[in-house]
C-alpha cells in the first residue's frame, strides 16, 4: 500500500514538473516595466482590503500579490482583512471607503454571485474596475487513494446511488455558491442522491476525508495540492471543459455526459469606479505587472494556478463577470432562490 | 527517540544563528504575549515575509517557539490587569486578577511561569513520542460528532459551576449561545439577528467580547471606586509560591496536562478550550469550590498547564497531517510553503531533522519560559505602581486596537464597550461572566458541529451515540446538568443578599 | 397574591429575560428558511437554545420564589464579597460613571467617521480627567506620550490598518499622518 502511495505521489510529481515547465514558459502580457507615479500617486501605503482570513486563500493571493507589487513599485501595501458574512462585510467596508485610489480591494467570484443573487449587491465589473483577475481555477472531486469503495467516477456514482442518500461530500455549501451550484448540476445530471457537509474552514474540511468521516470531498486542486503529492487523495472529475495537462488522466464532466458550463473560482483585486482615472491606470499597471513578477509566478505554480490561464486584465475580468453572473441568476432561479 | 532528540539539541544550540533565532522567539513570544492588544499572531504576521530568507528549519522552529511561549506571555496581563493576552488566558485571569488585588500578584504569575512550563514540557514529551500514532488515532476517531460532544460536555461542566445559582449559570451560558447566533448560520450563510446592521453579518466575535467583559468591566469598576473616591492601587508583593504550595496541586497539574493534550489535538479546539475545560475540571474536582473565582492559585495553576498542554498537542495534527488547528499553526503552513514543503506525514520521511529540531526548540522554548519568565516578572510587576489615571487610557486603547485588529471591524469595538457595560452591570447580579464568555466561544463550534455530524449520521440519535467517545461524552455531559439540577432544588445556600 | 420570597427587582429581572427570548424568538421568523442540505435549517439551533433559555428563566424565577437572593453553596465566578457596596453614590459620582461608560462608546462611534488617528488624543484625555486628574501637564504630556507609544507601535513598526476614517477634513489628517509615515520609513535610518 505504502508502495502505490509513493508511485502515486511521484506520478503527480511528474506531472506537476510538466505543468511547471509549461508555466515557465510564461510571459509578461503588460510591456511597460515601470510607469510614471502620476501626480506623485501614491505617496503613502496603499490599504488592501480583503474580505476573508488572513490563513485563507485569498488571504494568501493577497499576500503573495501585495509583496509583488512592492517590490515592483516600492509602495507598502497594508492588508486589512474585514472577513466575515462570505465576504460581504469586507465589500461594504470597501466601498464606503473614499474613492481616492489609496485603497484596493481583493475579492472573488462570490461577488459576482452575491450580485447575481441580490443586484443590490454591488456589481464587481461595473461598481468597481477590476486591476487584475490573478487566479482562474477550477474544481474537481477527490476521494481517498486507498479507498476500496470505489476507485473512479462511475463506481462512485453508482455507489453512492445505491447508497440511497447517505454517501456524503466535504465542500463550502453557502445557499447559492459555486460549490452548491456545482454540485447541484453534478448530481442533476448523474442521477445521484448525496449529502453536502459544509465546512468552511479548509483544515477541518480535508481532515474530513483523511480520517473517513466523509467519502468524497468538492475543491480546487491548488487547495489540496499537498495531499495529491503525498498520495493521500486523487482526483476522480474535472469540472472544466478539457481536461488540463497535469490531470490527463482524470475525466471531465462533459466526458461524463454532464453538459453544463464550469463555474470558475476566480480571485482578483480591484478599485473604486470613482477613483481618479490616471491613479486608477497606474494601479492597472501596477497590479497587472504584479502578476507577472517571478515571485507572484512561483505562488502561483505552487498553488496550482498556471494549470490553466488564470490571468484576466481590466477587460478580460469584466469578460469574465460579464458572463457568469447571469449564469448564476439563471441557476438561481431554477433552484427556486428569491433573485432580487 | 532519545537519540534524535540528542541530534535535534545539538543542531539547535550548535548553530550561532539558529540559537540566536531561538532566544529571539522566547523573548518575542513573551513580549507580544503580554502585551494587550496585539498577541503572538502579530509578531507571526510581522515575520513571516523574513522567514524565506531563513532555512526551513530554522523558520518553522522560530513559529513553533513562538507559539510556546506567547500563550505563556498573555497569562502576566491576565493576572495583573484582568487582561488576557489571549483568548486561552481569559480563565487564567478568574482567579489571577483576585489575587493581584489581594496583594498575591508574585505568587500567582509565578504559579503561571512554573505550570506554563510544566504543561509545555510534558506536551512536548508527549509530541515527541506519539505524534504520528496520535494523529492518526484522532483523524479517524474524531470528528464533527465527537467535537459537538466535547463542546457540550465543556458546556455543561462550565454552567454547572458559575454564577450564584445553577440557574444563573445556565443563564449565562445561554445568553453566550444565544449571543453567537448573530451572524450567518454555519450550514447555509443564511444571515439572522443582523437588526440592520450589515456588519453583524461577520458575527460576534470572541475576543472583543473577552477584552469587553474583563478588561473594559474592570476599569469601570475602578472608575467607579475612583468616583466615589474609595480607589486604591493593588499592593506589589513579588513572592513567589513555595515548593510546598505547588507540590500540594500536583494532581491538578496532572488533570490539565490530560485535558490540555486532548483539546490541542482537536482541530479548531486548540489551547482556549483547554484552558476553560482545564480550569472548569479543577473546580469540579476541588474540594474547595468556593473559593475559585476569588483568588484561588489551583485556577491559575489549572488554566495555564492546561493552555501550554495544548501548544504541543496542537503541532500533532499540523506535522503528521498537514492540518493546522488555528490561526499560528496555520500561518506555519505558510512558512512550510515558502520552502517549498508541505507539512504533512511526507515530513516525518523527507525531513527528519526539521522535525526533530522543532521538537527540541519547543521542549527547550517551554523550558526557558521557567528562567526567562522569572525574571521578566520581577520587572513587569512594577507596572501596578503606574497611577491608573494613566493606565487606564492606555488599557482601553490597546484593548480598542486588539479587538479592531483580528477583523478590521469598528463593530467589533463597540462590541467591546457594550460588553463592558454589561460585564460592569453584571458584576454584582450573580451571573456568570466566564459563562457568558465560553457560551460565545463554544456556541459557533459548537452549532457548526453539530450540524455536520447530524448531516454525518443522517440524523440519527443512534447512530450518533454508537460512536464511543460522543457516547461517553454525552452521557458524562448529560449527568452533569442533571446533578446540576438536582442540586438546583436540594442545596444549602450559604448567603442572601 | 403570595409571592414567596419573590421581589420586585427578581419580577423585573425575570421580565427582561422572557422579553429577550420572545423578541429572538419573533426575529427567527424572519431566516426561517430551508436549507436543502440541513434539515434543522437556520433557525433549528437558536430555537432551541431559546427553548433552554425560557425553561432556565422560568427556573430562575422558581427558585427565587423558593429561596430569594441566597447563592448556592459551591459556586464560582461570581462577584467578590469584599467588592460588595452598600453606599448609595452621591449625584456627581453617578455622573462620572456615566460619564465613563459612555466615553469609550463615543469613541468607538467615532472611529468610522473620523478615523482612530484624529480622535484618539481627545479620548485620551477625556478618560484622564475623568479618573480625576487635574494637573494640566500631567494631561498633556501622558496624552503625547500614549499616542506616540501607540503610533510608533502599530503605524510604524507593525504597519497595522486602523481606521482612517472616511469623513473629510478627519480622512486628510489620517493620510497626512501616514504620509509622515511613509516618508519617515524612507529615511533608512538603520
Amino acid at each position: 500500500m505504502k508502495l502505490q502511495k509513493k508511485m502515486g505521489a511521484g506520478l503527480v510529481a511528474c506531472l506537476l514538473m510538466i505543468g511547471a515547465s509549461s508555466a515557465n514558459a510564461f510571459e509578461c502580457k503588460v510591456k511597460d516595466a515601470s510607469m510614471a507615479k502620476p501626480g506623485g500617486f501614491p505617496d503613502r501605503a496603499l490599504t488592501m482590503i480583503v474580505p476573508y482570513g488572513p490563513a485563507g486563500g485569498s488571504g494568501q493571493v493577497a499576500s503573495a500579490m501585495a509583496e509583488a507589487v512592492t517590490s515592483l513599485t516600492g509602495v507598502s501595501i497594508n492588508r486589512d482583512h474585514k472577513s466575515g458574512g462570505s465576504g460581504t462585510v469586507g465589500m461594504t467596508a470597501y466601498m464606503a471607503a473614499p474613492a481616492d485610489g489609496y485603497s484596493v480591494l481583493e475579492h472573488i467570484d462570490d461577488a459576482s454571485s452575491a450580485h447575481a443573487l441580490d443586484s443590490s449587491r454591488p456589481n464587481p465589473a461595473t461598481d468597481l474596475i477590476p486591476l487584475v483577475i490573478s487566479q482562474v481555477t477550477f474544481s474537481q472531486i477527490y476521494i481517498r487513494t486507498n479507498e476500496d469503495r470505489f476507485n473512479d467516477w462511475d463506481s462512485f456514482v453508482a455507489w453512492v446511488q445505491a447508497q440511497n442518500g447517505k454517501a456524503t461530500i466535504a465542500n463550502v455549501s453557502k445557499e447559492g455558491s459555486m460549490e452548491r451550484v456545482t454540485m447541484k448540476f453534478i448530481t442533476d445530471a448523474s442521477d445521484m442522491k448525496i449529502q453536502q457537509i459544509s465546512f468552511d474552514k479548509g483544515a477541518p474540511r480535508y481532515g474530513a476525508l483523511l480520517g473517513g468521516q466523509v467519502d468524497a470531498l468538492f475543491e480546487q486542486p491548488g487547495d489540496v495540492r499537498k495531499f495529491l503529492d503525498s498520495g493521500d487523495f486523487k482526483p476522480i472529475l474535472t469540472i472544466f471543459g478539457e481536461r488540463p495537462g497535469v490531470f490527463s488522466d482524470v475525466p471531465t464532466h462533459v466526458e461524463k455526459g454532464m453538459n453544463f458550463e464550469p463555474l470558475l473560482r476566480f480571485r482578483g483585486f480591484y478599485v473604486h469606479k470613482d477613483a481618479p482615472a490616471d491613479r486608477v491606470k497606474w494601479l492597472q499597471w501596477a497590479f497587472q505587472r504584479g502578476y507577472c513578477e517571478d515571485s507572484y509566478q512561483a505562488f502561483n505554480e505552487k498553488k496550482f494556478m498556471t494549470v490553466i490561464d488564470s490571468y484576466r486584465d481590466t477587460a478580460g475580468a469584466i469578460k469574465l463577470i460579464n458572463s457568469t453572473i447571469p449564469q448564476y441568476r439563471e441557476v438561481y432561479k431554477q433552484m427556486g432562490l428569491d433573485v432580487k | 527517540m532519545i537519540e534524535n532528540f540528542l541530534l535535534g539539541s545539538s543542531a539547535l544550540f550548535g548553530d550561532p544563528l539558529t540559537l540566536a533565532i531561538f532566544v529571539f522567539g522566547v523573548l518575542g513570544g513573551m513580549l507580544f504575549g503580554a502585551i494587550p492588544g496585539v498577541s503572538m499572531l502579530t509578531l507571526a504576521a510581522i515575520l513571516l515575509p523574513f522567514t524565506a530568507s531563513l532555512t526551513p528549519t530554522q523558520g518553522v522552529m522560530l513559529f513553533a517557539v513562538i507559539y510556546c511561549t506567547g500563550t505563556y506571555g498573555g497569562a502576566i496581563t491576565a493576572i495583573l490587569f484582568n487582561i488576557p493576552g489571549a483568548p486561552e488566558n481569559a480563565p487564567t485571569a478568574f482567579d489571577g486578577y483576585p489575587m493581584t488585588r489581594k496583594g498575591l500578584a508574585g505568587k500567582a504569575v509565578g504559579a503561571a511561569v512554573l505550570c506554563s512550563a510544566i504543561g509545555g514540557v510534558a506536551s512536548a514529551l508527549v509530541m515527541m513520542a506519539a505524534t504520528e500514532p496520535l494523529a492518526k488515532w484522532a483523524i479517524r476517531n474524531i470528528g464533527p460528532p465527537e467535537i459537538f460532544a466535547l463542546v457540550f460536555f465543556g458546556l455543561a461542566v462550565a454552567s454547572s459551576v458559575g454564577g450564584r445559582t445553577i440557574w444563573k449559570g445556565w443563564m449565562s451560558v445561554g445568553l453566550g449561545l444565544i449571543i453567537a447566533t448573530i451572524g450567518q448560520d454555519p450550514v447555509g450563510g443564511i444571515d439572522r439577528f443582523n437588526f440592520g446592521f450589515s456588519d453583524l453579518a461577520a458575527g460576534i466575535a470572541f475576543v472583543p467580547a473577552i477584552l469587553g467583559f474583563f478588561a473594559v468591566s474592570e476599569i469601570f469598576v475602578q472608575a467607579e471606586k475612583t468616583a466615589k473616591g474609595r480607589y486604591e492601587a493593588p499592593p506589589v508583593n513579588m513572592e513567589f509560591p513555595s515548593f510546598f504550595e505547588l507540590w500540594q496541586q500536583k494532581f491538578a497539574v496532572l488533570r490539565s496536562i490530560l485535558v490540555g493534550f486532548f483539546c490541542g489535538i482537536l482541530p479548531g479546539i486548540g489551547a482556549t478550550l483547554a484552558a476553560f475545560m482545564g480550569y472548569g475540571e479543577a473546580v469540579r474536582w476541588s474540594k474547595k469550590k468556593d473559593s475559585f473565582g476569588k483568588g484561588n492559585i489551583e485556577g491559575v495553576i489549572s488554566s495555564e498547564t492546561a493552555n501550554n498542554a495544548a501548544t504541543g498537542a496542537a503541532m500533532i495534527p499540523l506535522l503528521a497531517l498537514g492540518l493546522p488547528g488555528g490561526a499560528l499553526t496555520a500561518m506555519m503552513v505558510a512558512v512550510f510553503q515558502m520552502h517549498d514543503l508541505e507539512p504533512g506525514p511526507l515530513v516525518f520521511y523527507n525531513s527528519p531533522d526539521l522535525i526533530w529540531v522543532v521538537f527540541a526548540a519547543m521542549f527547550f522554548a517551554n523550558l526557558s519560559i521557567l528562567f526567562i519568565g522569572i525574571l521578566e516578572t520581577k520587572t513587569i510587576l512594577y507596572l501596578l505602581k503606574i497611577p491608573f489615571q494613566f493606565l487606564a487610557p492606555l488599557i482601553l486603547l490597546l484593548a480598542t486596537i486588539g479587538s479592531y485588529i483580528g477583523r478590521g471591524l469598528v463593530l467589533d469595538v463597540m462590541v467591546m464597550f457594550a460588553a463592558g457595560i454589561i460585564g460592569f452591570m453584571l458584576r454584582r447580579s450573580g451571573y456568570s461572566i466566564p459563562g457568558i464568555v465560553l457560551g460565545i466561544i463554544l456556541g459557533k463550534i459548537g452549532e457548526q458541529n453539530f450540524a455536520q455530524g447530524m448531516q454525518m449520521v443522517h440524523y440519527d440519535l443512534l447512530d450518533y451515540l454508537s460512536r464511543p467517545v460522543c457516547l461517553i461524552l454525552i452521557v458524562a455531559g448529560t449527568l452533569t446538568l442533571a446533578s446540576g439540577l438536582h442540586k438546583a432544588f436540594k442545596t444549602n445556600h450559604a448567603s442572601s443578599t | 397574591m403570595k409571592m414567596g420570597n419573590l421581589k420586585n427587582s427578581h419580577l423585573i429581572e425575570g421580565i427582561i429575560w422572557l422579553c429577550g427570548v420572545v423578541v429572538f424568538f419573533v426575529l427567527t421568523y424572519d431566516f426561517n428558511q430551508p436549507i436543502e442540505i440541513y434539515k434543522f435549517g437556520a433557525t433549528g439551533w437558536p430555537r432551541v437554545i431559546l427553548g433552554i433559555l425560557l425553561f432556565v428563566t422560568l427556573g430562575n424565577l422558581f427558585h427565587q420564589y423558593r429561596f430569594g437572593s441566597a447563592t448556592q453553596l459551591g459556586r464560582v465566578g461570581i462577584a467578590d464579597e469584599d467588592e460588595e457596596d452598600d453606599n448609595t453614590p452621591s449625584k456627581v459620582a453617578i455622573v462620572k460613571i456615566v460619564a465613563v461608560l459612555a466615553t469609550p462608546f463615543l469613541y468607538a462611534m467615532s472611529l468610522k467617521p473620523v478615523g482612530f488617528y484624529f480622535a484618539t488624543p481627545f479620548f485620551i484625555i477625556s478618560i484622564i480627567l475623568l479618573f480625576g486628574e487635574r494637573r494640566a501637564r500631567w494631561i498633556l504630556g501622558i496624552t503625547l506620550f500614549i499616542y506616540t507609544l501607540l503610533l510608533f507601535l502599530f503605524m510604524v513598526v507593525l504597519n497595522a490598518p486602523l481606521p482612517q476614517g472616511n469623513v473629510s477634513p478627519f480622512y486628510d489628517y489620517s493620510a497626512f499622518v501616514l504620509r509622515m509615515n511613509t516618508q519617515f520609513q524612507q529615511l533608512d535610518l538603520w
